[in-house]
């Protein structure tokens, strides 16, 4: 016995971490976090010098040092200091350099007075603001802006002149929508904070920013409506962010994995889009909205299990037919789960459920077959699983084809051979016709995961197996929380006022109810009486 | 955390290595057994014969190598019962056998007369086995002959009975179709005997073994519905054909179409008359102790043919027509209640009707029912019989011929 | 205190007595001593299940906050009241094996001959292991979804049944064959302990209730609601099968179920109804494992119910496989010593005398005797 726990324990022993890199003794390395100074120098060659050194004279960090003003004790050194490629030009050559070299702005000013009268009367950019530590320097100049030093002062202006090339709001290319608009967040944070705004044009939408990655400084911004989201929600999420304690953010994948609620669970608890009108959407419903600079997919808090089911194109297409494809779809998730495996169990466990004649058929099938069936079904879906990974390396013209058809024409090839039966090649290919039916890809790789374990169970134990393991994913997917709402709402716990646009979605003009658990102030949606009719008077 | 992770996948991935896969059964490794036959063998054994699919040669899909061979192939085993017998078989098939698609069961004459009691057990039992399962007898052979031959339209022999009982039972009226549940009600019922449909084979009984016999257009053997078996208790005692059969059927509201020929104008059989719907109810009635029946029948039908000279378009004809075929259902229904009380087996399950309605008389007379009281019993036989069009003609084309006006 | 920091709406609690009653009730044959008319004598044992069911809940809120197995110490003293409770643990942990004994030999019968008890109720143990773990909201969200699929199953199945023209309302006749004494007899001294008798195991979930008010409603509304379900697919099974297969058949409703032939094509379609069957049996016994958890928990003041939860499982499991030697033994037990030794005392008696006492108790307790009405 102690043998064994000494042995699990050396396998599971935690490392312990080294704080933050530093070894004893080392030298310093220049960054920026671990200047020896804090705060600005007087001097201009000393702060020029302090910006080459901490940048390694990088060839795109711009310094521009010229004169400014003409009078009494000027003209006076300055600096122009700004990232290339980061900034927008013109603003920073019309606008900054031109204040600066105008020299007729800076007549009578004493010198003390230089930097506020440059930050309140002639640099005519949009926003301005005070800089005095090393820090804010750099992030100021590394975010697009240009910073303005001035001989003789401690202190430096940084001018919002961001710009640079980004990419142009374009289609969506992963959530197609037939009817609805199709602008598609992009990588600047700024330009989908815009886009948001547009569609909520609303005060309460309140944007909070912070920074988040110790060495990619990733600008992150949370937006909700202030009044409809939960407030316990927003602090928790806001406690979550500031714990966060790594080195790089690059998507928002990254942060996901930060703050979700269970990592090792098959299901995601966070929801993300590409579309401003889906996480507009979402902020009407109380939920909170992460945008990190960088990434085209924006995060909403809370996420519901259903949520994965819904597409944008739902709410604006006719009643009947989005709600027969609504439930199409969770119909297609299921079968795209326990296909393979309902097949495993039905042909070597139940064989009289199946109608005679198609047992038959399948037996005969199965006659030329070395395999059993379960070797069979996992080589096939492992094949199938291969080509689509394949499919989406190659370009886009060939990749879909490659996927679907490719699996279909190899099984063909499979069957020809000797090696696979017909009706194997239709079960996959059917259940992988499933899994690309479902809306969210997060969603559809849970359910290609969970596909093989049940295969596996069913194989032993035939159907019984297929609803243990059903049965143990449900009990799962009730046990999830995302930030504290349970995950099955409003199915479990029954909120009967929410199903309204669950399975089905009620026309648009029905009373419309936020989702109880999510959002704080229930206020009713829509209006009393908005369902339409045509007018009493005939013309 | 991670401790209990490591010790449930521990746990897990020797369950693999445990699992036989104790229930699972290869496809390739079943013999489907689609119906089974059942006689006394010649040393007082069970005699089970079962008629497998053969998956190669009657299965749809397009095989490479499609040499047809026969799609059934037959087996049989000895025992002492049922399920021994079809162990015993074991010895002879290379695979497991498999009954859950089975679907008819055939008992040879020879047993049928000796009592069918027992087997019913294992069909019941079984939880492989059909409740739903035809039963027929196999009349003037063994079942096991019956098994071994092919039929030509039906790839499989097994389905050509079940649907020859079918449509014979519901569009013609002499064949009985008895699945293994109302098989084994009606013989732990003491209101009702057993009857069961008989097949047998018309041509030669050698042949048909074959798939190539089965080429020719006029198959040289052919399994037919032939008369229905009548049960005493669990012994078989006797046959009804014909009319007395459809008499029978009449009663146990199963007729859904049928031809009722009836006499006219001094010609034998002259008319026929289309039944398109038939209801029948049965009342069972106690006055002052003495029991009494009532059987109505109501049928709606066409003229389809007739050999005499009719006006199909006086309405006034018609009624008298009508009162013809009244008489004539009459008049089967009473020769088959007439063959019953000679024979003193209530086949109609008039029995279950007061045990229904009267349970405290029925659990007087119940002992004595078959034997006394039912030879007794005062049967009334109502008929409503109504002729509503005549297909497409209204008078015969040799109207004038044969001296109609 | 409750045991575990939960909280259940009246909705949940109402869906959770529901599948706890129909568990096992419509699979195993109910009331036979009174034969055709069973279904008559299981509505009766509602009536009766629903006075009982008034006895739990009024008990519950003389001691809203507690588990049953507190106040009952505090009733009877700690003492006997601790043998009081021991008892029921005891009692919860052998009905739960029980059940699951019954449920793995179901699965035996029918489709696994060939595979062993041990590994068809291990299996049910760990995902009702997993269930307990999570706690009771959890049971109860499951519970939620399932109830859905279970009824959507049964009217599936009873639909067939009339398109394959299998049912027969004639079966249903004579009716009161044998007069209404059989009838009374099986109501009384078999349904209202098996089934409804059993919502005592309530006790220990109805703390974790959000709101008391309309609780007692609820949880008889609930009642009726299952009895009125259970009495139906009663006589549908029997206009389905007929008397005599009906007596003969350890699973009624299975053998119902294999009647259903439409059409040629959905024919043999039992496996379904395994699906309706697994939802049953496993409600009924992961809320007896689950209130025996707490029950211990409680008893035993331990700071969480998790840690009792893997062992409690393999009692259980080991416990099933060895109360019987067969099944009908097991079913004999349960019919004729359990009735008379454990269901009537510990479902029936000492909750009317422990409600007796605690209305003595409290007599001059003027907040309790103004209890929430409904």
């Amino acid at each position: 016995m102690a043998l064994w726990s000494a042995f699990f324990n050396k396998l599971i022993k935690n490392k312990q971490r080294k704080p933050n890199g530093m070894k004893n003794g080392a030298v310093r390395s220049g960054r920026a976090d671990d200047l020896e100074k804090k705060y600005l120098d007087k001097r201009l060659e000393a702060n020029i010098q302090t910006i080459k050194e901490t940048t390694g004279n990088s060839s795109d960090i711009i310094i521009r040092v010229l004169e400014a003003g003409k009078g009494s004790h000027f003209p006076i050194q300055a600096a122009v200091v700004m990232a290339d490629g980061l900034t927008d030009y013109a603003t920073v050559s019309d606008f900054i350099i031109e204040s600066l070299l105008n020299e007729q702005l800076f007549e009578d000013i004493p010198k003390e007075k230089v930097l506020t009268v440059l930050e309140k009367k002639i640099l005519s950019v949009t926003n301005v603001k005070v800089i005095k530590e090393w820090n804010e320097l750099f992030n100021s100049v590394l975010s697009g802006e240009t910073v303005v030093l001035v001989d003789g002062t401690d202190q430096a202006l940084g001018a919002g002149t961001r710009g640079g090339k980004t990419r142009n709001v374009t289609d969506a290319n992963t959530e197609v929508s037939i009817r609805g608009p199709k602008e598609s967040f992009t990588e600047s944070i700024r330009d989908n904070t815009a886009l948001i705004r547009r569609r909520i044009c609303n005060p309460n939408l309140w944007l909070e920013s912070m920074k988040i990655g110790k060495e990619t400084k990733t600008n992150v911004g949370i937006m909700y409506i202030k009044g409809i989201a939960n407030d316990d929600i927003i602090e928790e999420v806001k406690t979550r962010l500031r714990r966060i304690d790594t080195d790089s953010i690059l998507d928002s994948g990254i942060i996901e994995q930060f703050i979700e609620d269970e990592t090792f669970s098959v299901f995601p608890t966070i929801f993300y889009s590409e579309r401003p009108d889906t996480i507009a959407a979402n902020l009407l419903e109380g939920r909170i909205a992460i945008i990190i600079d960088g990434s085209p997919f924006v995060l909403t808090v809370p996420a519901l299990f259903i949520e994965f089911f819904q597409t944008a194109d739902d709410y604006y297409t006719r009643v009947d037919i989005s709600n027969a494809i609504r439930m199409l779809r969770i119909l297609v998730f299921f079968v795209s789960m326990i296909a393979p495996a309902t097949y495993v169990a039905l042909t070597n466990f139940h064989q009289e459920m199946v109608p005679t004649q198609l047992i038959i058929t399948i037996a005969a099938q199965r006659e030329a077959i070395p395999f059993p069936a379960i070797v069979e079904a996992v080589l096939m879906e492992l094949t199938f699983e291969i080509l689509r990974e394949a499919g989406l390396r190659l370009p886009k013209t060939i990749g879909q084809a490659v996927s679907i058809v490719g699996a279909l024409v190899m099984g063909q090839a499979a069957v020809q051979a000797g090696l696979v039966s017909p009706m194997m090649v239709i079960v996959v290919a059917v259940t992988g016709i499933a899994s690309f039916a479902t809306p969210s890809y997060s969603i559809a790789i849970s359910a290609r995961l969970i596909r093989f374990a049940l295969m596996i169970i069913s194989s032993i134990i035939g159907f019984y197996g297929i609803i243990i393991g059903v049965m143990f994913i449900t009990i799962h997917l009730c046990s999830l929380r995302s930030f504290g709402v349970p995950y099955m709402a409003p199915f479990a716990p029954l909120i009967v006022k929410n199903l309204g646009d669950t399975v089905i979605r009620m026309p648009a003009w029905k009373k419309d109810i936020r989702p109880k658990l999510i959002s704080q102030n229930n206020i009713e949606r829509t209006g009393e009486d908005q369902r339409p009719k045509p007018p009493d008077k005939k013309r | 955390m991670r401790k209990q992770i490591l010790l449930w996948l521990c746990l897990m991935l020797t369950v693999p290595s445990l699992a036989g896969c104790w229930s699972s059964r290869e496809l390739t490794n079943i013999a489907f057994v689609i119906a089974i036959g059942i006689d006394k063998s010649e040393d007082n054994r069970y005699l089970l014969t079962m008629q497998i699919m053969n998956p190669r040669n009657s299965a749809s899909v397009q095989q490479a190598s499609s040499s047809k061979g026969s799609p059934v192939n037959v087996y049989t085993g000895h025992g002492n019962t049922i399920v021994e017998a079809a162990r015993e078989a074991m010895g002879h098939i290379s695979r497991e056998l498999y009954f859950s698609h089975a679907n008819l069961v055939v008992i040879g004459e020879d047993l049928a007369r000796e009592g069918v009691l027992e087997i019913f057990d294992r069909l019941e039992r079984s939880p492989q086995f059909r409740r739903t399962s035809f039963v027929v007898i196999a009349k003037d052979m063994r079942a096991t002959d019956l098994l071994k031959i092919l039929t030509p339209i039906d790839q499989i022999p097994a389905n050509k009975i079940i649907k020859t009982i079918k449509f014979s039972e519901s569009l013609w009226g002499e064949a009985i179709k008895k699945d293994v549940k109302e098989a084994i009600d009606e013989l732990s019922s003491s209101g009702k005997q057993l009857t069961l449909t008989g097949f047998s084979i018309e041509g030669n009984k050698r042949n048909g073994r074959n798939a190539t016999d089965m080429e020719e257009t006029f198959v040289p053997s052919r399994i037919i519905s032939d008369k229905i078996g009548v049960f005493n208790n669990d012994r078989l005692i006797d046959w009804i054909g014909g009319e007395t059969a459809r008499g029978f059927l009449w009663t146990q509201n199963r007729i859904k179409s049928t031809i009722v020929n009836f006499d006219w104008a001094n010609h034998k059989e002259a008319v026929s008359y289309r039944v398109v719907r038939s209801k029948t109810g049965t009342k069972a009635e106690l006055s002052n102790g003495r029991p009494s029946v009532t059987v109505s029948v109501k049928v709606e039908g066409n003229i389809g043919e007739t050999h005499v000279p009719l006006d199909l378009w006086d309405p006034a004809e018609l009624v008298k027509l009508q009162e013809a075929i009244r008489k004539e259902i009459r008049k089967e229904i009473l020769k088959s209640v007439e063959f019953a009380k000679e024979k003193k087996v209530d086949i109609f399950g008039f029995g279950e009707y007061f045990y229904s309605d009267t349970p405290k008389y029925w659990k007087k007379v119940k002992k004595e029912w078959n034997q006394k009281i039912f030879p007794e019993l005062e049967v009334n036989v109502r008929v409503d019989a109504y002729i509503r069009r005549s297909d497409l003609r209204t008078k015969p084309y040799f109207y004038r011929m044969k001296g109609g006006e | 205190m409750t045991v575990e920091e939960a909280k259940i709406d009246r909705l949940q609690l109402f869906l959770l007595i529901l599948l706890f009653e129909l568990g096992t009730a419509i699979v195993i044959p109910l009331g036979t001593d009174a034969g055709r008319d069973a279904w008559l004598a299981v509505l009766l044992g509602t009536l009766g299940g629903a006075v009982l069911f008034f006895v739990y809940y009024q008990l519950f809120l003389f001691y809203p906050d507690q588990v049953f197995s507190s106040y009952v110490q505090r009733i009877a003293g700690k003492l006997a009241g601790g043998i009081i409770a021991y008892v029921y643990i005891l009692y919860f942990l052998y009905t739960a094996a029980r059940d699951l004994r019954v449920f793995g030999e179901f699965l035996l019968s029918t489709f696994y001959p060939e595979t062993p008890l041990f590994i068809i109720n291990a299996l049910m143990i760990v995902v009702i292991m997993y269930a307990a773990k999570n706690g009771i909201e959890v049971i109860a969200r499951t519970g939620a979804l399932n109830v859905f699929l279970l009824y959507l199953i049964t009217i599936f199945g009873i639909v067939l049944l009339f398109f394959s023209n299998a049912i027969d309302f004639h079966q249903l006749k004579p009716f009161l064959e044998n007069g209404f004494f059989p009838v009374l007899k099986s109501a009384f001294t078999e349904i209202l302990y098996m089934p409804f008798g059993e919502a005592v195991v309530f006790a220990f979930i109805f703390p974790y209730l959000n709101r008391r008010k309309g609780g007692r409603m609820i949880g008889i509304c609930a009642l009726i609601f299952s009895g009125l379900s259970i009495a139906l697919t009663m006589a549908v099974n029997l206009c389905a099968l007929g008397m005599t297969a009906m007596k003969n058949t350890p699973f009624p409703l299975l053998a119902a179920i294999k009647e259903i032939n439409v059409m040629e094509f959905l024919q043999r379609l039992d496996v379904i109804f395994l699906i309706s069957l697994f939802i049953g049996a496993f409600f009924k016994i992961a809320i007896y494992f689950y209130a025996s958890v707490i029950a211990i928990a409680d008893f035993f003041r331990l700071d969480s119910h998790r840690r009792a939860v893997y062992p409690i499982g393999v009692v259980t499991l080991i416990v099933s496989m060895m109360i019987a030697s067969n099944y009908p033994e097991h079913i004999r037990q349960g019919l004729k010593w359990e009735t008379l030794y454990l269901h009537l005392p510990l479902q029936v008696v000492v909750p009317i005398l422990l409600l007796l006492f605690a209305f003595w108790k409290n007599r001059n307790n003027k907040k309790i005797r103004k209890t929430p009405s409904g």
